[in-house]
């Protein structure tokens, strides 16, 4: 393997440590944004709670962490479809339900 | 090449400015769709190419690549590297340019930035330059040529141990390929007007 390479697989591992030792704060994140849609619904806190799960789902799926890829993506593909509070009351229970399978997942990977 | 990378997972942008730093490509890094449609407003830097997430704050990657297209003749290498999967936005951001899930991103994003870079080599390539590198490539042929009749030359030197020879060609294929290499060469010449 060339110098070029070493290097480039060095600082991928170490970026996939950093994303691992950054998943439980990154959840802790996502399940404030939650509370806080709840406490008081905004577009704007909707969008702020989908926008951690996007990105939480996107980078766990480029470093392999698989099952916290999918638990995520299932959160935002729900949050997408919420456009109102009574929508969101609707929907509350399943969206408990991922974010609870969101942290289930990451205890497990 | 300069890129412009835009991003807001950090840890993703890392990635992607260390993969280019690697490939020998500087960058600038922003976090959010806001930095990045400002700096491209300010159109202060050149950037050759430009690696974008698409759902980002303030403004989306699709929308930072029409204001780099605005500003470059409208066309500009871009590579839209996104987490989302619903076939309405792929096709939609296949139009404008490359794209790339970023679950593909650690095995991909070489190849990916090897792509751009040739699409942005062939958007710099004005006609000039292109005659000058085929003049280039059968000036290197002719030298080569040349350099193989010096040693044969050197060679009957050598042997006869005379400075007083007359060297005399007498393989007709380099005859013929060196023919071929000064046509090929005053022909070039000509085209680039030296």
């Amino acid at each position: 393997m060339d110098n070029k390479k070493k290097e480039m697989l060095a600082m991928l591992t170490k970026l996939a440590d950093d994303f691992q030792a950054q998943i439980p704060e990154r959840i802790t994140k996502i399940t404030n944004a939650w509370n806080d849609v709840n406490d008081d619904y905004n577009t704007e806190k909707q969008t702020n709670l989908l926008r951690l799960a996007h990105s939480l789902a996107g980078t766990s799926a480029t470093f392999g962490f698989t099952d916290i890829s999918t638990a995520a993506k299932a959160l935002e593909v729900i949050l997408q479809d919420i456009n109102s509070l009574d929508v969101l009351k609707e929907k509350h229970h399943i969206i408990c339900e991922h974010i609870d399978q969101l942290t289930i997942a990451s205890q497990t990977n | 090449m300069h890129i412009l990378i835009a991003d807001d997972d950090e840890i993703f942008s890392m990635m992607i400015e260390g993969i280019c730093e690697t490939m020998g490509h500087s960058s600038d890094v922003f976090s959010s769709g806001t930095d990045a449609m400002d700096k491209v407003k300010k159109n202060d830097t050149k950037y050759h190419a430009a690696i974008l997430d698409v759902f980002m704050p303030g403004y989306n990657g699709d929308q930072i690549f029409y204001e780099l297209s605005l500003k470059n003749d409208g066309e500009f290498p871009v590579l839209f590297c996104t987490g989302l999967t619903d076939s309405n936005n792929w096709n939609k951001l296949q139009k404008l340019g490359n794209i790339m899930s970023k679950e593909k991103a650690m095995a991909g994003l070489s190849y990916e930035i090897e792509k751009l870079e040739e699409w942005a080599m062939r958007l710099n390539e004005d006609e000039t330059t292109r005659k000058a590198i085929m003049a280039k490539s059968d000036i290197k042929s002719y030298i080569k040529d040349l350099e193989h009749i010096a040693n044969e030359a050197q060679a009957l030197l050598d042997i006869t141990g005379s400075d007083d020879v007359k060297y005399e060609i007498n393989n007709p294929q380099m005859e013929e390929r060196l023919t071929i290499a000064r046509n090929s060469l005053a022909s070039s010449l000509q085209k680039i007007n030296i």
